[in-house]
């Protein structure tokens, strides 16, 4: 019978975490080389699945002790490559084994939960309750709470995110495993007197936001805490539209004017998206609002209503865009959404832009993206869009359905994508995800001051280099 | 070649956004893989890491060993997953990708390779020798219709028992052929019954699955109605057999769309009262594997019998949490479908339920183990039992 050969690290890590949760097997570590995005896999050496914080704390410092990278993975839906780590080498550190929910603490308006639930589940929780908490609207489904707040910057957009901007504004702290090992909680947590992790900004300066959107380079997190709100039961919205994206712009501008927000959801799709969608060919502009009473939406749908009016837009009453709004209102399945949305393999670009620069950015990363497609002789069905995130941000989408069976398709993908990023952050516009290829394009334009800031910060917090390593530049 | 390579485009298809994992609807959720649930929990025991070690093999990345094989016995093909991606082909309008054909057709890559593990092994040779896969012997399949002067001539109408019910279950069996004759339906059955080969599609059999179909259909010529009480039978006659290339001669029925025809026509009254709070659980194969799926027939006939008290649990219809037992789980992976049957049990009690009733043999065996394993209070039962009851029959 012939000897398995493990990983140099497989006793080490069976006895912390369990020998059931830790393998080496090819097929294992297959399964965690790659993201949801065309980029090649990166295979590391071994997969942990620790149980607890304490189990983390041990799984890094064996790491630091052997100089081995460590990985972090939570919802495994990032879509723009997985960390490089060290292939046949380093140690991928599933967390979705810590998915409890610690604490709903409704006094204070706060809920903490481990790192590795996912957001659907923590949030259907606390919606039991009454309560939400801002998460990204997707993959609500399949990100974790760790995973979203290291990988997305500002900790991602919600359902609500036109009114209210980025999650990380109702971050109140977390729990971060330091890639020495040691344990350190961000918010009011620091204070010793204080069980109620209840506002970041009070018992020292706010380390919270360093840790949120680092794209796992300082550290594991193992727990967060958010600020709760009272679930808007009622949820509202309609769709008009326009003769010329400038018409729409000054619609979506008005609106982003008004504070606060009367609206949840402000997006706008492109004539060839509408079309996509089986909708009329026209610029299109859907909103949502939501509220605890009728009267409160109606209210705040005629303020909406006004403004699409004093901008010369027409009350939409199509089928397919209020089957869209509807989805935007409710949620919907894929499979509810219909064709459009479950064509298969996609490759998804963001960008955030400035308010006043949407229209360029549009114009711009769409012709982009026409351009090279035609160049190519690529015929893929694309979609593009974008949704106001608080008052002065914008994101710009951009789907790209393609066929991954055809080679030709996905090395055309990835150096549209590459370009893609590239283009935008010549111009200042930014990927709404931290992960490796767009940390890569990200770290390219730092200036060389901010480089010599992050590589102190990530050599204090990681001197031997373990945590996430090379995820942005080479740091 | 590889079975796997027929499905090349579907596995090319995962995005492995992981929203076969999580039910994603009107800002709730819910876990949808229930081994994913009851498992060590890494990737390969998801649809999307079991997408992903597809490619693997298909882009030869990676290859067929036993310990994968192994990993690959633990998916009850339930189709939660494949109800929550929903991703269709644009052409055809059918599932693009569908997780358990691309499991089955690795396990028939497995059997193929002589990679098969023991519990695989010993279905088929079972099956192979004595036509189903309790290892009984073939000629005592009618022994528990003794004295019920069951007729094997060609009749019109044939009840197909199926396995599970002539060996294991035989209570569903007699109550079935007790209800048809108390309804005056006249029929058959067919005295060479072989195993459906759903266990062996299932665990990648593929070419004795053929044999056992060809049998069947061949034995079963003449018949306008084929009635099954199994839910795995009809999908196989269904579903599998024409994929197999044999279009059926027959129409298939399962038993309680069959009963629930008769009732719509007002042929069939439960008259007896049974005074019990029950609830009903959904197998997989006659809901989510059929283009339309068995979900009304059966809490109609349920809700028919006068006392019954009905009470509908967590997850059900084109979500029900699936018992644990299908896709050769039972054999591969006995005590994870115990774990798996027991969640129900925990569902059918948080809605107050006395009784959890299926209208599926091997559900019903899946979750009385449960009820044994857990010292439940619950009772289960098949629906046509509480149907037989109430006719008094």
């Amino acid at each position: 019978m012939t000897e398995v050969k493990h990983h140099v690290l497989y006793n080490e890590l069976a006895a912390i975490a369990g020998s059931k949760y830790v393998s080496d097997d090819d097929f294992v570590l297959f399964a965690y080389s790659r993201d949801t995005g065309p980029f090649p896999g990166k295979i590391q050496g071994i997969v942990a699945r620790p149980a607890s914080t304490e189990e983390v704390v041990e799984i890094v410092k064996l790491a630091n002790r052997t100089n081995t990278p460590v990985v972090p993975s939570g919802g495994r839906a990032g879509i723009y490559g997985v960390p490089p780590g060290s292939p046949g080498r380093g140690i991928v550190v599933d967390l979705t084994r810590l998915d409890k929910v610690l604490s709903i603490d409704e006094d204070n308006m706060c809920a903490t939960a481990q790192a590795g639930i996912r957001l659907a589940e923590f949030d259907t929780k606390l919606g039991e309750k009454g309560w939400s908490i801002h998460t990204a609207v997707a993959p609500w489904y399949s990100d974790t709470v760790g995973g979203q707040l290291s990988a997305l910057p500002g900790g991602g957009a919600g359902v609500e995110t036109s009114a209210v901007g980025w999650n990380r504004h109702f971050v109140n702290g977390m729990k971060v495993v330091l890639p020495t090992g040691s344990i350190l909680q961000t918010g009011t947590g620091g204070n010793v007197g204080k069980n109620v992790i209840w506002a970041p900004e009070f018992g020292g300066p706010d380390f919270t936001p360093m840790f949120i959107g680092d794209a796992g380079a300082f550290g594991i997190k193992v727990e967060a805490t958010y600020r709760m709100f009272r679930a808007h039961p009622i949820r509202k919205g309609g769709g008009a539209t326009f003769k010329s994206f400038e018409d729409l712009y000054r619609c979506y501008r008005s609106l982003c004017l008004i504070e606060p927000a009367p609206y949840a959801i402000l997006s706008a799709q492109s004539p060839f998206s509408m079309k996509l969608m089986g909708c009329p060919e026209e610029w299109t502009f859907m909103w949502v609002a939501a509220g605890y009473s009728e009267e409160e939406i109606a209210l705040k749908s005629k303020w909406v209503k006004e403004n699409i009016e004093r901008a010369g837009g027409k009350e939409a009453d199509d089928p397919g865009v209020m089957e869209f709004v509807k989805m935007q209102c409710v949620g919907k399945s894929i499979a509810e959404m219909g064709e459009w949305a479950t064509p298969g393999r996609y490759a998804l670009m963001e960008v955030v832009c400035p308010l006043g620069q949407l229209q360029e950015c549009f114009t711009t990363m769409a012709s982009l993206t026409t351009r090279r497609l035609e160049e190519r002789d690529m015929i893929a069905r694309r979609h593009e869009s974008c949704v106001a995130c608080g008052c002065n941000t914008t994101i710009f989408s951009q789907y790209i359905y393609w066929d991954d069976t055809d080679e030709r398709y996905r090395e055309g993908i990835l150096e549209i994508n590459k370009e893609f990023f590239d283009v935008a952050a010549s111009h200042g516009w930014m990927p709404d995800t931290n992960q490796r290829n767009t940390c890569k394009t990200v770290a390219k334009y730092w200036t060389p001051a901010f480089y010599n800031y992050m590589a102190t910060i990530k050599k204090a917090l990681d001197p031997n280099n373990i945590m996430n390593p090379g995820m942005w530049g080479d740091l | 070649m590889l079975e796997l390579e027929k499905y090349r485009k579907n596995v090319f298809a995962c995005e492995r956004c992981g929203v076969c994992v999580y039910k994603y609807n009107s800002f709730s959720t819910h876990r949808v893989c229930p081994v994913l649930e009851h498992s060590v929990g890494f990737e390969p025991y998801n649809p999307r890491g079991r997408m992903a070690v597809a490619r693997g093999i298909l882009e030869g990345e990676l290859k067929y060993t036993e310990a994968l094989a192994n990993v690959l016995t633990a998916c009850s093909t339930c189709m939660g997953c494949v109800q929550q991606c929903g991703a269709r082909d644009m052409e055809t309008g059918e599932f693009k990708i569908c997780v358990p054909e691309v499991t089955e057709a690795m396990r028939a890559d497995v059997v193929n390779l002589g990679l098969a593990p023991p519990g695989y092994k010993a279905i088929a040779s079972r099956i192979e020798k004595n036509r189903n896969p309790y290892a009984e012997p073939n000629e005592e399949r009618w022994k528990w219709a003794e004295g019920l002067n069951l007729s094997f001539d060609k009749e019109k109408i044939i009840y197909y028992v199926g396995c599970t019910s002539c060996y294991r279950r035989k209570e569903i069996a007699t109550d079935t052929v007790n209800i048809l004759k108390k309804l005056g339906i006249p029929f058959g059955v067919v005295e060479d019954e072989w195993c459906c080969g759903s266990p062996l599609l299932r665990t990648g059999h593929r070419a004795l699955a053929e044999k056992m179909a060809r049998h069947n259909v061949e034995e079963l010529k003449g018949a306008e109605t084929v009635i099954t009480s199994c839910a795995g039978c009809i999908k196989a006659f269904r579903q599998d057999y024409p994929k197999m290339g044999m279009e059926l001669p027959f129409n298939a029925v399962h038993i309680t769309e069959f009963l629930g025809g008769l009732m719509d026509e007002g042929k069939l009254k439960p008259k007896e009262r049974i005074a019990k709070k029950v609830t009903y659980h959904d197998p997989c194969h006659i809901g989510r594997h059929m283009e339309f799926g068995i979900y009304d027939q059966p809490r109609a006939l349920l809700k028919a019998i006068p006392g019954i008290e009905y009470k509908e649990m967590f997850m059900t219809r084109e979500n029900s949490w699936c018992c644990g037992a299908g896709g050769g789980m039972k054999v591969s992976n006995p005590e994870m479908t115990v774990e798996i049957a027991t969640d129900r049990l925990k569902h059918a009690k948080e809605a107050d339920a006395e009784a959890i009733v299926s209208s599926c043999p091997f559900c019903k065996t899946n979750i009385t183990d449960a009820v044994k394993a857990t010292g439940s209070k619950l009772e289960v039962y098949d629906i046509t039992e509480l149907l037989a009851k109430s006719l008094g029959v």
